[in-house]
């Protein structure tokens, strides 16, 4: 096993330490030109993808060579358990990989460390260890795709997006990151035995094979579905997002202008004839609630750089996730130009009340907003004061607007009204001259409009930004601000959801199992949703029979036991489409072998 | 210790006849001939598998067939040492060789016109040149 | 101990709709050196795969040195010597490494044994394996397999692709070794020259199935050559017993026939023949009219 890691590791050292130089020096140059430690998620995620391809390519090329028939048997026909051979294999790969991927990446952090007044914390260290599990994941889901005896099994490749859909961040993204690794490990010891056209014989790696495969089909097909009939649609000319919209349905509605919606919110009602002729004139606003994505401690990426620049003094203030502080470098002479606080700088040791309670983000170089707070840093004397906290059960969703003499703040539960001089003046903490309850979940709220009256504001909440493609309602509420703060609710009308009702199911109807799983979990985020309806239903149930019949046809030419064919009826019953799918991937409808009767005599005249 | 004597023979493959056929017909024309000095060593089994590149096997059958036939003679311990030569044909069976031999004989050396004397003088003087051969 | 190195019963194997083994029964014993011959196609690459347990059966079973072909455990492994017609080495590693690495898996390594093999071979130690010639390959793929002291050592076409230099090395390595003293050899190939020098016991398989097995010498006599001068209509092909091949050349009939006594010359004779004569056949006419009987040609 030893001799068979060296060789291995002998065969490919020297491409894996051009590699890793190639890397360094690589590191090294985009290091002297920006922090490479504070980048947006983006740039980490091509790095990573980078990386997962670095893994696939290897164990492309390692596998192709071994799984030749002649190579094969020179592998495995030897007195070695073929666990031990896989072992001697992949740890050579985890060795280079941790050379070609990993030490660089520790170098140059080390680098920075070392010789920069840049910020390394110790979740950075963690980086390489995480660049590492993904190459390496990947590498053992490609080793396993390359000798699995069905095609279909590539969808293992599947296997390390789990640290993509499960919800976890910094030491928690690193352990789902190696417990994939040390399933693809556990799968390639089955994978890996002499005979490479049957499936592993041990239940438990069915299962799991069969599992992984399923999760990839399932998004697999959800995806293909979903986009299939979306360009089916515009093939037929009737997509409703394309062209004109439906009347009176979402997409008309978002992508009405102001004054159009907030007199269609109004409706025909005369007693609203005004205020449809002020909505029509006054100053407006529209905007919506982006993607609540704050960062937390701990957490390996940002989904945005954590840093601003204080242009008067030449200075670049990136956040600390160890210090919970800014740190300041000076651009022009790269020294230390001290901390920054939630308090201000920070004089001698930093107290708890320094810390920020999160990784702030930065908007306009100017304000730094956790979810409930939002402080303001003052470049004139270096000092940050908090200006609005909102309660604990919200948080900011989108920039503050200003519109009229007011400044309009849209919480995640509730809408707040400031008084613009008040907030844009002053460094003290602001407080609500109104404040709107939304009526709806922020996650499917898509657009709130705002016109300044003669007396107070006319606001408008449109509600249905998941329409398209779940069973969330749609509907839009308009209400008035009085003056004396007063809220009062005008109208209310439903919006028609412009796609049909199966395709609002689509996840429901072709993965049951796994989208129900997923609501539960709470990964897919439809706080509106309804019961399903009844066609729905019907559907699953229609499917879910014919995913059996299919399957007990498909079981008995296949030649399987009775017990596990069974199983695969009711397991597919259940799972429905990617339960049948990944049935058909690993047992292809067989070719019966013919029966040959020929006796044809030699002979030259 | 017996004095070894090569076996400078060939074989070839693709003959009608095996490989230990050869072997044997080999031997006994070298025996005949007086080319094999009776009581000298043959070489070993191995050593004449080796020598033409064959499975032992099969040296080992053409040598037992030419014990069993009385060419050779198998010493215990000691190896295969050419037998001193009697005659191992029925008289009927030679009768029928002999028969056969002058068959072809004529027939090749009739279409050449020579006169029946001097054919017989040459095959008279052939015959006693190989009778002194082997007597030497 | 089995008496059989090699036991198959109702051995089957299909790819697809093309069978590659046909309910194959074989029964190699122990010791001496077979050779399997058989056209291409006729499955002795299967028979291997399926008999390393790197092919699962479509039906039947097979057992090697009394082993199920599908659960042989390392040790069992250890005990089996395979060379294959490539002599697939790892290409990118030195001659020494390779054999350091084999001489640490095998426990019962032989280095006399392997130093006497690679002598007849000009292999420097350091040399990469990838720049070897494919006749020092061979020679070091032997070198390993014979060291490695198996019981069972099976040779799938080793000198395939190589000169006649080489061939013959590669023979006279094989046979200085003394490797039959030791174990069984199964030797495959198209070389009728070899199998001819080789083999005490002949095996022929075609598509599949076990066609004939004995010594090469008892093969060569059940096929005999006749050529008889027929001035009217000759036999229809199909009345002519254990009729392997035919052939009309000049004026006359020659007959290649299989298990046919000299009264095949009374039948010929009986079919108006004015003229008949027979002779023996080499081996390697022999196997090859053995197999042409059913290979498929255009109707004459």
């Amino acid at each position: 096993m030893n001799e068979l890691f060296k060789a291995e590791l002998g065969r490919f050292l020297k491409a894996g330490l051009l590699y890793g130089v190639l890397h360094l020096l690589l590191l090294a140059f985009m290091t002297r030109l920006v922090d490479l430690l504070q980048q947006p998620l983006l740039v980490y995620r091509v790095a990573a993808l980078v990386f997962a391809f670095t893994g696939l390519l290897l164990a492309a090329y390692q596998m192709s060579q071994h799984r030749k028939p002649g190579a094969w048997v020179y592998l495995l026909h030897r007195p070695l358990h073929p666990a031990r051979i896989a072992m001697a294999l992949a740890g050579a790969a985890a060795v280079l990989l941790f050379i070609a991927v990993a030490l660089p990446l520790l170098l140059d952090i080390g680098g920075v460390a070392l010789f920069s007044a840049r910020i390394v914390d110790t979740r950075h260290w963690l980086l390489p260890l995480c660049a590492w599990a993904i190459a390496f994941g990947v590498y053992l889901c490609g080793a396993c795709a390359m000798l699995a005896p069905r095609r279909g099994m590539a969808l293992l490749l599947c296997l390390p997006l789990l640290s993509l859909a499960v919800p976890a961040s910094g030491g928690g993204a690193l352990a789902v990151q190696l417990l994939a690794v040390l399933l693809a490990a556990g799968l390639l010891l089955t994978l890996f035995h002499p005979d490479l056209t049957s499936l592993p014989r041990a239940a438990a790696a069915r299962v799991a094979i069969v599992l992984v495969m399923q999760v990839g089909l399932s998004f697999a097909l959800y995806w293909v579905l979903t986009l299939g009939v979306e360009f089916g649609l515009m093939a037929l000319g009737r997509h409703p997002l394309n062209g004109i919209p439906p009347a009176g349905g979402y997409a008309e509605a978002e992508r009405a202008d102001s004054a159009a919606l907030l007199r269609a919110g109004l409706g025909n009602d005369a007693r609203f004839a005004l205020l449809r002729e002020q909505a029509g004139v006054a100053e407006q606003a529209a905007w919506g609630p982006g993607a609540a994505d704050y960062p937390r401690y701990g957490q390996l990426t940002s989904p945005m750089p954590l840093e601003f620049d204080d242009a008067t003094r030449h200075l670049r203030w990136s956040f600390s996730h160890d210090r919970g502080l800014f740190h300041g470098v000076d651009l022009a002479t790269r020294k230390d130009a001290g901390w920054l606080g939630r308090r201000g700088i920070v004089q001698g040791a930093a107290a708890a009340a320094d810390r920020f309670e999160q990784p702030p983000l930065v908007f306009d170089e100017r304000y730094l907003v956790t979810p409930h707070r939002l402080y303001q840093f003052n470049a004139i004397d270096q000092s940050v004061h908090l200006r609005i906290a909102l309660p604990e059960d919200e948080y900011f969703t989108a920039a503050p607007r200003k519109l009229g003499t007011r400044v309009l703040v849209l919480g995640s539960r509730r809408l707040h009204v400031y008084n613009d001089s008040e907030f844009l003046a002053g460094t003290s903490q602001v407080k609500d001259l109104h404040t709107l309850p939304l009526d709806g979940a922020i996650d499917n709220m898509g657009r709130i409009d705002a016109a300044e009256l003669l007396d107070g504001y006319l606001v408008s909440l449109l509600h249905g930004r998941q329409s398209y493609h779940q069973d969330v309602p749609a509907w839009q509420s308009v209400f008035r601000l009085h003056e004396d703060g007063r809220v009062e609710a005008l109208a209310r009308r439903e919006i028609g959801r412009d796609y049909p009702l199966l395709f609002r199911h689509l996840g429901w109807v072709v993965t049951p199992l796994w989208y129900a799983l997923q609501y539960r979990l709470g990964w897919i985020v439809s706080g509106d949703a309804e019961g399903l309806p009844r066609a729905v239903w019907l559907a699953i149930a229609a499917l879910a029979v014919a995913c059996m019949l299919i399957t007990a046809w498909q079981a008995r030419r296949a030649g399987l036991r009775p017990r596990e064919r069974l199983l695969w009826i009711l397991a597919n019953g259940v799972t429905g489409l990617p339960g049948l799918l990944s049935f058909l991937l690993l047992y292809p409808p067989a070719v019966q072998p013919r029966k040959r009767g020929m006796t044809v005599l030699h002979t030259t005249a | 210790m017996a004095r070894q004597q090569a076996l400078m023979i060939d074989i070839a493959t693709g003959d009608v006849r095996p490989i230990s056929k050869q072997i044997v017909d080999a031997v006994r024309l070298k025996v005949a001939t007086g080319e094999l000095t009776p009581g000298w060593q043959l070489p070993s089994v191995r050593g004449l598998a080796q020598q033409l590149t064959i499975n032992p096997n099969t040296v080992a059958k053409a040598y037992a067939e030419l014990t069993a036939e009385g060419w050779l003679e198998s010493r215990p311990g000691l190896g295969l040492f050419v037998a001193t030569p009697r005659q191992r044909l029925s008289p009927r069976e030679r009768e029928r060789r002999l028969d056969d031999a002058i068959q072809r004989f004529v027939h090749d050396v009739v279409s050449l016109d020579y006169p029946a004397d001097t054919v017989l003088a040459r095959l008279g003087d052939e015959l006693r040149a190989l009778a002194t051969r082997k007597s030497a | 101990m089995s008496d059989y190195v090699i036991e198959t019963e109702q051995l089957s194997r299909s790819f697809g709709r093309k069978r590659a083994l046909n309910a194959l029964s074989l029964r190699v014993p122990r010791g001496r050196i077979h050779a399997i011959v058989g056209a291409n196609g006729a499955g002795k690459s299967t028979l291997f795969r399926v008999l390393l347990g790197f092919l699962p059966p479509s039906d039947g079973a097979s057992r090697v040195l009394g082993r199920d072909s599908q659960a042989l455990t390392p040790e069992h492994r250890g005990r089996i010597g395979f060379v294959n017609e490539e002599h697939t080495l790892p290409g990118w590693m030195s001659a020494e490494a390779v054999t350091a690495m084999q001489r640490r898996h095998y426990p019962r390594w032989n280095e006399a044994m392997y130093r006497h093999v690679l002598g007849h071979y000009h292999v420097l130690p350091h040399q990469k394996i990838s720049q070897l010639s494919r006749g020092e390959r061979a020679g070091l793929n032997l070198a390993l397999a014979l060291a490695q002291s198996p019981e069972l050592l099976i040779l799938d076409e080793p000198t395939l692709g190589l000169d006649v230099v080489a061939k013959r090395a590669f023979l006279q390595a094989l046979l200085d070794s003394n490797a039959t003293e030791h174990c069984t050899v199964i030797y495959c190939s198209h070389q009728m020259e070899e199998i001819e020098r080789l083999a005490d016991n002949l095996i022929i398989l075609e598509r599949g199935e076990l066609r004939h097995m004995s010594s090469p010498e008892d093969f060569c006599e059940r096929i005999r050559h006749w050529v008889a001068d027929i001035p009217f209509r000759a036999p229809d092909h199909a009345d002519v017993p254990g009729l392997l091949l035919a052939q009309k050349i000049d004026q006359l009939y020659h007959y290649t026939v299989l298990d046919q006594a000299e009264d095949f010359g009374a039948f010929l004779r009986a079919q108006g023949a004015r003229y008949v004569q027979s002779m023996p056949v080499s081996l390697d006419s022999a196997v090859n009219g053995f197999l042409a009987k059913n290979h498929i040609a255009p109707a004459a």
